[in-house]
Order: structure tokens, then sequence, then C-alpha cells
């Protein structure tokens, strides 16, 4: 899939993550983290959106995350959101459990 | 926590009127129109807190003393963040009171710029600082390029022009100032509210600078003359002066903090304003403050046309009025040869 | 009818990483993530990849998960029964539901996804939510028309604005819309579940609902915030004396049974079978109350 335009979701309120997906010139997914967690998940953050955006087939973008304390699956959601709609696509692959 | 949003663009009548109020009851006065304001209201229809987006400028935020602690900032801040972005603004600024600093950190927020009662904040940590380090990159390629001898640089003048488009009075003021300095660095404002796109204004300051020795060209980025450091440049009602002082403050302080104290520039070269207040305000700020951080300011008289100084208003209203043939004496054969092109003349269309 | 209790189900708005997250901490029997009308038109699609994901990861223990969705006919709605069926929620929640129909093509929705997910059809359960005048007319149909329901609700907000009334602490405007809901549930032995009390700070309006709602015979009750689950479950929990006489009337069916006798009797009162089911349940409640 690929970027069309900016997407973002999610909110700067406690235990949410606010993503921006916005298209990118150079192959890649290019993250910026700003987590009060920082050091201790900062790579853990990382690749959770990483894997998100492989899973959902996209290869270039910028990413930028303000994270106030999420859960996995709070990012793994709030990527996954902003990916789609930055690709203004419906296209969503869900999995059995 | 039930709320009701309402949202302006900008804001009016009563809304307007209760969210100067709740602004004032934090000592915040609403001065200008933004052009993108957000409040929450609660169930009974009282206004609890407010936040504005003028450009990439984030102001006017307050939360009324009663709902405070209740995450209502990031409520605002998540609001108004996304709709920027969802606007193509990525790098943002915020205005904010010294003692408010601290609640808009957790938004990613970090300091750039004191002034006397406002302290300016943006979403990229070291964003000024990098851009500067940039800055002393390009200045250093150039320097190689140009096989500068860097022991012979002691005099830097630097020279911060909107060239809307080039002229022959840019061109003269950039050849003045390159013949009493070392090194000159033309810095070409960033910000994109213009008749002339920022691209093609920095393209021809460079074309029309090509040939002059120890002179380069630079983007000012968000950082000088911008709608975050210099409000009032962009707006079109003339501002009282008062007003316009304190919107220098930060231009002025962030060119010396950083530019200055970066690029060891020790001259400052404007051409004289006999036309535009703003600019001319701004010039006679700069004459008080920049001394006292050692650096010199040279106002130099424009070049004259038949009596007339050369504008670059001039030009665009010849453009305006279809007569881009007259513009030929006015600028360089380089910005001469743009203005009679298809697309120059699109612009203006 | 399926054994499980339903004494709250707390209610969860479907877009709040920090409400979800923490449900599993609460004492409730249920919870109900919503990506219905506590969700903006503009983040549905968030709320939908939240709560998949949270399904998908967060244990939530013996708590029964439950969603309610958008209406099946729209496509956010199709896009909900498909995630949350691939995210194997316990029962799907039907809001404003009003006819049979309304049933039967969110069934059908259901269905699809769980013959694409190669998940047994029927795995995923239902809900219905009774929210207007045409609802509660049709609630003894609705209630029988499918297998997979466990359970119909009442969510009063919308239906007193579809009666042109609103709610008051006596609950007089609800009176025949619960007494319809309760028949209905029992005639289809499924559960019936009343509507949220608004008022977080007034237990004593709370106490006072739930006290006539389940003198009414209603299983539970939605609940909005965590403080009103305590209150309920001690109004649902049986006093001493209840648990004393429902575990006589077990000792006496044990020993008829040894004796081989027919006729029980308990302090000279016949024993028939709705007293034995009687005390089973009042057993069963004090267990889940911990109090036995």
């Amino acid at each position: 899939m690929k970027v069309v335009k900016t997407g973002t979701s999610g909110t700067m309120e406690s235990s949410d993550i606010l993503v921006t997906v916005e298209e990118s010139k150079d192959k890649g997914i290019h993250i910026s983290l700003d987590s009060p967690v920082k050091k201790q998940f900062g790579s853990q953050i990382k690749s959770v959106v990483l894997e998100t955006a492989k899973k959902i087939g996209v290869e270039s973008a910028n990413i930028t995350i303000i994270d106030k304390g999420a859960l996995d699956c709070v990012i793994r959601a709030r990527t996954s959101t902003a990916l789609y709609r930055a690709c203004d696509s419906e296209d969503y692959k869900w999995e059995a459990k | 926590m039930n709320y009701f949003e309402i949202t302006g663009e900008p804001l009016e009548g009563t809304y307007l009127e209760r969210a100067k109020t709740l602004l004032q009851d934090d000592g915040l006065t609403y001065e200008t129109p933004a052009e993108h304001t957000y409040c929450l209201l609660d169930d009974s229809g009282l206004m609890i807190a407010t936040a504005s987006l003028d450009a990439n400028v984030i102001k006017y935020v307050a939360v009324s003393h009663h709902h405070r602690g209740e995450g209502l900032t990031a409520t605002l801040m998540t609001h108004i963040v996304r709709y920027a972005m969802a606007h193509g603004q990525k790098h943002l600024f915020l205005y904010t009171k010294p003692e408010s600093v601290q609640f808009f950190k957790p938004f990613g927020f970090y300091e750039v710029q004191k002034a006397s009662k406002v302290v300016l904040l943006e979403n990229k940590r070291n964003g000024l600082a990098s851009f500067i380090a940039n800055v002393q990159k390009e200045t250093a390629q150039y320097i190689q390029e140009h096989q500068e001898d860097v022991t012979k640089i002691h005099t830097v003048g630097a020279i911060v022009a909107n060239c809307n488009p080039f002229t022959n009075g840019h061109r003269y003021l950039i050849e003045t100032a390159h013949n009493r300095c070392d090194l000159l660095h033309v810095f070409v404002v960033s910000t994109d509210k213009s008749t002339f796109p920022r691209s093609v204004r920095f393209d021809l300051v460079q074309k029309g600078c090509a040939d002059l020795s120890h002179t380069v060209v630079h983007s000012t980025g968000d950082y000088l003359v911008s709608p975050a450091t210099f409000p009032t440049y962009f707006m079109k009602e003339q501002s009282a002066f008062h007003k316009l002082a304190l919107s220098h403050e930060l231009d002025i302080k962030i060119f010396v903090e950083y530019f200055v104290k970066n690029l060891h520039i020790n001259i400052r070269f404007v051409g004289s304003e006999p036309l535009d207040k703003t600019t001319e305000a701004y010039n006679r700020s700069m004459a008080k403050m920049l001394p006292l951080s050692g650096v010199e300011l040279i106002e130099i008289p424009r070049k004259e046309l038949h009596r007339s100084p050369i504008s670059a208003s001039r030009v665009r209203k010849l453009m305006e009025e279809g007569r881009v043939k007259e513009t030929k004496d006015l600028v360089p054969s380089t910005t001469y040869r743009y203005l009679i092109s298809d697309e120059a003349k699109a612009l203006f269309e | 009818m399926d054994e499980r209790l339903r004494r709250t189900m707390m209610f969860v708005p479907g877009n709040n990483p920090g409400m979800i997250k923490d449900a599993y901490i609460y004492k409730c029997d249920s919870i109900m993530f919503d990506l219905e009308d506590s969700v903006s038109y503009a983040e549905k699609d968030s709320a939908r990849d939240l709560v998949y994901q949270a399904l998908k990861t967060i244990n939530y223990g013996d708590k029964e998960t439950v969603v309610r969705i958008n209406d099946p006919r729209s496509q956010g709605g199709i896009n909900d029964i498909k995630a949350m069926v691939a995210a194997k929620v316990d029962v799907i929640r039907l809001p404003k539901t009003e006819t049979v129909d309304d049933i039967l093509v969110c069934q059908e929705e259901i269905a699809r996804a769980e013959k694409a997910y190669g998940y047994a059809e029927g795995t995923i359960r239902m809900m219905a939510a009774i929210e207007s005048a045409e609802g509660v007319l049709n609630a003894a149909a609705i209630a029988k028309c499918s297998k997979r329901l466990i359970g119909i609700a009442l969510g009063a907000e919308d239906y007193v604005t579809d009666m042109k009334t609103k709610r008051s602490p006596e609950g007089t405007e609800l009176f025949f819309a619960r007494s319809m809901i309760i028949h209905a549930a029992r005639a289809a032995k499924i559960a019936a579940i009343d509507t949220v009390y608004s008022d977080v700070n007034n237990e004593q309006g709370l106490i006072a609902e739930v006290t006539l709602i389940k003198q009414l015979g209603f299983d539970g009750k939605s609940v909005i915030n965590p403080r009103q689950i305590e209150p309920i479950i001690k109004i649902y929990t049986p006093t001493e004396k209840e648990i004393a006489h429902a575990q006589a009337v077990m000792v006496a069916i044990e020993e008829a049974h040894k004796k081989g006798s027919g006729v029980i009797a308990l302090k000279g009162k016949m024993i028939d079978r709705p007293i034995v089911m009687r005390a089973e349940r009042v057993l069963k409640l004090a267990k889940a109350s911990h109090v036995l």
C-alpha cells in the first residue's frame, strides 16, 4: 500500500499515543519518537510500529509518534489506523484469534 | 467527562467573547484573530477550555480554573496538533507564559527562546540548533567550493530579505553589503505567504548573486521573519506600534542568540524602509537591540530609479497590471527572464 | 439458557485506551466495548482497531466480552462485525434493535465472518438492545428469533426520546418497556439487562433502581462507572436467610434421594421443581458474590 496523504490517529491523553504518517521520498519507514519512557522502551515501541507497517504492507513512510504510556496493543491499533488513513484505504485485514 | 466541542475559522460572536474572557482570566489577550480556534463547553454550555492555531503557531491556550487537572490540555493539544497536521503544518510552534511552559512539554514541545513575558516552544527537539548546524554546513561547503580563505574572514555580514521577487534594489543592497564584509550571509524568508513561491524567490536570489564572491545564500527556515517569530509581518492590517515591539523581540533574540553567535556575524544590513511601517518598526527595534550584542546595524538607502525607490511591490504591481516589460529596468536579467515566463504570468492571473 | 451471571455489564467507550486497558481490573461480569454512540463518526475506524487489538491481546479473565457495533446495514457496521468476529468477542450487541429482520441481517454478517475465519457457525453470540417503541412492541418476537441471542437489553436514553418523555427517579415512563423486555427474555429463556443509571454520584438512586429491576426479574444492569459495580453486586447477593433456606432445600432433596422418596417436603411445604431452581440460583449468586 502507498501513503498518499497525511494520516493521524490517537490522542495525547494518558495511556494513548498520537501517530502521524506522512509520505516519504525514500524507501523504508522512518520513525521519530517522543516518549516519557524513550530510554527504556524506545526501541520496543519502534519495533511494534515497524512490525505493524510491515504487516499492512507499507514500505515507505515518515512516522511521527508522541507516546503517553501506551501498551503495545494500543500502539498497533493507532499505527494501523493512521496507516490506513494515510493510504486512503479500507482494505482491512483482520486476523482470526 | 462530557463536553461539547466547537470550532471557529476564525471564532466569532458570543463564543469569541467567552473565549476572550477565559483567556483574560489567565492573563492572556486574544490580540489578532487566529485562523482556527477550538473550544470545549461543559454540559450547561459554559466554556471551559480553548486553544487556537494560526498558520503553524499554537496560541491563546487556556483551561478554566475549575477544570484544572482533568486532562483538558491533552484534549486541546490533540485537536490542534491533529488539525495542524491535517493542514500540512508539521513543524509547530507554541507561545505561552513562562509559568505555563511545563504544561506543554509533555506534548513534545521544546523551548526555543524566551522573551520578556512570553516563551516560544517548537515540536522538534533541538530544531533550531540543527537548523543552525545546517547553515554552518552550507557555509563551510560554499567556502570550500569557492576556495575562500577562512583566515581572511574577519567581518561577517547578514541580510534577511523576502525578495518577492529579487530586484535591482535587493541586488544593490547585497552588493553594497558584500563590499563591506569578508563573508556575507543572505537569508531568504522561507515562509510561503508571498505572491512568488519560496522556491522561486530562493532561486532568483541565488541566480542574482551567483557572480558575487563570498556571498552565500540560505533560507530562514521557520526561525526568522516567520509566523512564529514575527507574526505581524504577515498581517494585512497595520497593528499598533507597541504590539509590534513585542513581536520583534523574539525574532531579534533568536537572530542574536543563534545566528549571530554561531555564525560570528558582526553586521546586519537592512535597506531603508520608506514605505512599509511594519518593516520600518522592525529596523528601529534592531537598531536598539543589536548593538547590545555587539552587532552593528547598517541601514543602506534604497536604490532609486527615476527618483523612486526600487521596491518589489512596484514590480508586483506592474505584473498585476500586465505591464511585465516595464519591469525590465527594475530587476536583473536573471529575474526578468523569469518574469516574462508563462509560469510567472500564471501567478498573477 | 446459558448459566452465566450478568449482574453488571460495564460500558467502555471504544476509543479510550486508558479505560480499555484498565477494564480487566473491575469486578464486573461483562465488559461492553462501544463502537457506536460514544465514538464520533470520524473516529469509528480508530475505535474498531483499538478494540480489535485489545480483545486479541488483553486477558479479560472470566468476564464476558461484548461489543456494541454500528448498524450492520452500513459499511462501518459490517467492518465492525468482521473485526470483532476475527477477534473472537463473546457477544455482539446490536443497538436500536427494532425488528426480527434487524437481528437476521446482523446474524447473516456474523455467519459470513465466522466462515471466513474458520470458526464454527454460532460461535459468536448476540444481544439485542431495545431503544424505541417499535422495539419494545416487537421484543417478544425478537428475543425468540435467533439461537445466538443470550440476552435482551433496554437502552432508556433513546427510548424515552422516542417516547417523547424523559427519565424520572421513579421510572414510571419505563415500566411498560421493562415489563415487555423481562417477559420477552423469560419466554425466550435469555437474560434481561436493564439500562444505565447515569447519575454516577447518586448511589441511593442507583440502589433504588436496581432494587426495583431485580424485583421485576432482571438479571442485571449496564454500568458506566466502576463505582456502580459494588452496590449492584450487593443487591444481587442473597441474604444469609435466603442462603440458609436454599441450603436447607438442597439438603432436603439430597435426603429424599437417599431415601428414594418421591414427594419431598421441607418444614411442611412441598418442594417442587420451581423451588429447587430458585434455590440453585440463590446458591449460584451467593458463590459469585463470594459469600459462600
